[in-house]
């Protein structure tokens, strides 16, 4: 199989003909304009690690909590640097590819050493560059956000590639010193890219990409709003991938389209009526967590088998906190580092219990939800750390919740058919009964 | 006192949350201030006028009380404190302050905050790196802690009580660092499981009394070179070990452990804090930018060094590098330890073991193995 002329790695090739293959199936479908939306942008995502791979552009790579926007503003014209946020093509391989190549990554870094105990996402990852059909980063930036797995990541990576990391800090709480302490370390960062790159930041050209970051957080936040809309007009299929488009395209056009079609489709549906499970929705539920990405379809099965749907969750849930002041050179990395903090999911999992506990109690208010999905990824273990706290909080609210185990990327530790029979009876036996239906 | 009655007194110290001298101090109106981790600088307590009580489990039971918490997905050492607070075992403090060492032990902060009766709580956000553009942060946490403890407690901790806290806690470090080099030698007069004790009890009593107690037992060390049999000498590294019991099993299979670069261990003597200067300032370098543990970033290459620089100084033939299950911090150091093991001819295991498990068959299958392995490649005969 070749892919843009060439054969490439079985990895990127899977990825590839994946999304091909379900933009194929979907592309005439009406109700999947949003879905289609995020697969187009997964075939462009994938297209552009094979572009830096056969051009041979300068490379810096950026973890899980991270945003592209400083690397993308390097250099005079745009596209001297390609910003690569590793862990997106396990995302990928898992959303569109073949989750066995996952597996088959994350069981390598077990072999070399990696304790199962840390993030799958970053085990795969591990594997992923072993593998060596990633592109080579001449340096790396890490963001302690959202979790351990993160420095663990941070310290192994440097030991295989001897690549130089850069490490932004966040700390323990999100107030005023914490933005300006982060914006002084992306001061610091600045100098790093600067030095490792040979090629200077563009201020002119950092406003103009957060300018476009910040039309995609308009359309985020308008997106979220018409998904309040009660039936909730969208599938929960592609509120995760929300995340990507934050944390790698950032900045870039194409991801501001994106964002833009998944705002005017729920538009669009809540004008038609139209309910994202066609028989009615029954029940409504805020999943706070990671979402089960090693099955996708598992959303599906959630609202045609139970007609429970999910108007928000934890990756999708963009603030206005996310907006960048573009007007001086000092507001833009003050507010970039506020972004940085209030990414999604780093917010909630970097920090004291009640970034984490307050937004789950205002979003099931704000959208009107029946019950809490309490999502533990396994390895999240500052979010089980809490749980206890959580459930009071939730209590008090009365929110009923379901905590469950799994892994994001590895369908070995809970299956879809388990976490079926545990959302069937938490559905039938909890929620219904207390919402008279 | 001889040498055993001595030991013996440390290892009743480390066997319950409260130990007879920290009991009588509280009795007599003191105050005591636990901590989480080791880039807390104790001195601050101390120059409070509290003694300062590093957190752990021993004597813990069960977690069922942290479970409910926490889940069984967090780490074994968390829990076992959690429940210990949680069960009022930790009463007798005035306070209690953390940090964001690890996603679990921060979330112990949280759950000890709303659920129990200790008086006081503070929080340390710690970078995760040792790097100079860092440490003005780092520092003004320091003074914000002391500014909370000064507040909350009604004392005063000016330059005068740091200075005289930097004071009582070099001289507690100057003992274990004479100690510890006693282990140097072929034939140390006292074995890893005891000098671990002794340590870890330098965390739990008033220093004044440590320090006496010390005092004595490097008087009955002296010259006391015990012919020791052991097949081989062992650094061990890795995280939090506050288990007497987990070296001796090592012991017990014919190893001898010389080192431990841990948090209960070496991480908290090495390296005496500077009596010249401003001693906030002293205080905080001593503590930042002494080598790093693996909850820092760009930290494995130094902390690699320093325990090769070990290896050769105590003269080992293998290093154990250990952590506790579900402990994720230090996994990237022993995955980087386990990488280098492979290519640079350190004999290294890495072992994964649970909190207060007893028992340790699997510990003692893989240490033997070890030994052995060991003793082939070196051609040494074993004496055992």
């Amino acid at each position: 199989m070749t892919v843009l002329g060439k054969e490439r790695a079985i990895e990127l090739e899977t990825i590839h003909a994946g999304v091909s293959k379900m933009m194929e199936r979907h592309m005439g479908d009406p109700d999947s304009r949003a879905f289609n939306a995020f697969l187009l942008a997964a075939k462009m995502a994938t297209e552009g690690i094979i572009a830096a791979l056969d051009n041979g552009t300068s490379v810096i790579s950026y973890n899980l909590g991270g945003m592209p926007e400083l690397l993308l503003a390097l250099g005079e014209n745009e596209n001297e640097i390609f910003p690569f946020a590793m862990e997106k093509v396990v995302a990928l391989q898992s959303l569109v590819g073949d989750p066995m190549y996952n597996m088959e990554a994350i069981d390598m870094a077990e072999a070399q050493g990696m304790s199962s105990d840390v993030c799958s996402t970053d085990r795969a990852t591990l594997g992923n560059l072993t593998k060596r059909f990633l592109p080579e980063a001449s340096c790396s930036v890490f963001v302690t956000a959202p979790c351990d797995s993160q420095t663990a990541m941070a310290e192994s990576l440097k030991e295989i590639t001897g690549e130089d990391v850069f490490l932004i800090d966040i700390p323990h709480h999100h107030g005023e010193r914490e933005i300006n302490y982060v914006a002084g370390q992306l001061k610091e960062e600045i100098e790093f890219l600067e030095e490792k790159s040979g090629k200077k930041l563009n201020w002119d050209r950092l406003k103009e990409i957060c300018q476009e970051s910040n039309r995609m957080i308009d359309q985020a936040l308008d997106w979220l709003e018409w998904r309040k809309a009660i039936p909730c007009p969208q599938t929960a299929k592609m509120l995760s991938t929300m995340y990507i488009l934050l944390q790698d395209g950032s900045g870039s056009k194409g991801a501001t389209w994106v964002a833009s079609e998944f705002a005017a489709d729920a538009k669009e549906r809540v004008q038609a009526g139209k309910s994202a499970v066609p028989g009615g929705e029954k029940i409504r539920a805020i999943w706070f967590g990671s979402p089960p990405w090693y099955n996708i379809s598992f959303y599906d099965w959630m609202e045609n088998e139970l007609g429970m749907v999910v108007p928000v969750d934890m990756f999708s849930y963009v603030v206005p906190e996310m907006y960048v002041d573009t007007s001086t050179t000092e507001t833009l990395l003050h507010d970039l580092a506020r972004k940085q903090i209030y990414m999604p999911m780093g917010r909630h999992f970097t920090g004291a219990p009640e970034y984490f506990v307050d937004d789950l109690v205002r979003a099931a208010a704000d959208y009107k939800a029946d019950c809490a999905l309490i999502a533990g990824h396994v390895s999240c273990k500052h979010a089980w750390g809490v749980l206890g706290l959580l459930k009071e909080a939730l209590r008090e609210a009365d929110i009923p919740a379901l905590a469950f185990e799994f892994d994001l990327f590895d369908p070995r530790v809970t299956t879809i058919e388990t976490l079926q029979q545990e959302f069937k009876r938490f559905a039938e036996d909890i929620v219904l009964p207390r919402i008279g239906k | 006192m001889d040498k055993g009655e001595i030991l013996s007194s440390f290892q009743h110290v480390v066997q319950k949350p409260l130990n007879s001298y920290l009991e009588r101090w509280v009795a007599g109106g003191g105050k005591a201030c636990g901590y989480y981790c080791t880039l807390i600088p104790a001195e601050i307590f101390s120059a409070a006028g509290m003694v300062p009580y590093r957190m752990r489990g021993a004597g813990s039971k069960d977690t069922g009380l942290a479970d409910v918490h926490m889940s069984s997905n967090v780490c074994t050492f968390v829990r076992h404190t959690v429940n210990l607070a949680l069960e009022g075992e930790f009463d007798f403090l005035s306070g209690m302050v953390c940090m964001n060492g690890c996603d679990q032990a921060r979330r112990a902060h949280d759950v000890c905050k709303q659920e129990t009766k200790i008086p006081f709580h503070a929080f340390l956000s710690v970078p995760r790196a040792s790097e100079e553009r860092l440490f003005t942060w780092y520092k003004e946490e320091l003074q914000r802690l002391i500014e909370d403890v000064e507040k909350h407690f009604s004392v005063k901790i000016g330059p005068q009580e740091l200075g005289e806290a930097i004071k009582l806690h070099n001289a507690a470090r100057a003992k274990l660092i004479k100690l510890n080099d006693l282990r140097k030698g072929p034939n140390p007069p006292i074995s890893g499981s005891e000098a671990l004790s002794v340590t870890i009890a330098a965390h739990l009593m008033p220093l004044k009394d440590f320090d006496e107690l010390a005092g004595e037992l490097l008087k009955a060390l002296d010259g006391d070179e015990v012919p020791r049999k052991y097949r081989a000498r062992f650094i061990v590294t890795g995280g939090e070990l506050d288990e007497p019991e987990f070296l001796k099993v090592i012991e017990d299979q014919g190893g001898l452990v010389v080192y431990e670069d841990t948090c209960f261990g070496a991480r908290f003597y090495e390296e005496l804090v500077s009596e010249d200067g401003d001693p906030l300032s002293k205080i905080a370098e001593r503590y930042f930018y002494r080598v790093p543990c693996a909850r820092m970033v760009n930290s494995f290459p130094v902390r690699y060094e320093n325990v090769a620089q070990i290896m050769r100084d105590f003269h080992a033939d293998g290093l154990i590098a250990q952590r506790m299950k579900q402990c994720i911090i230090n996994a990237g150091h022993l995955y980087n330890f386990t990488r280098r093991g492979k290519s640079n001819g350190i004999p290294t295991l890495v072992l994964d073991r649970e909190y207060l498990a007893g028992g340790y068959g699997q510990v003692k299958t893989r240490v033997q193995a070890f030994i052995e392995n060991i003793e082939s490649k070196s051609m040494k005969g074993a004496e055992l």
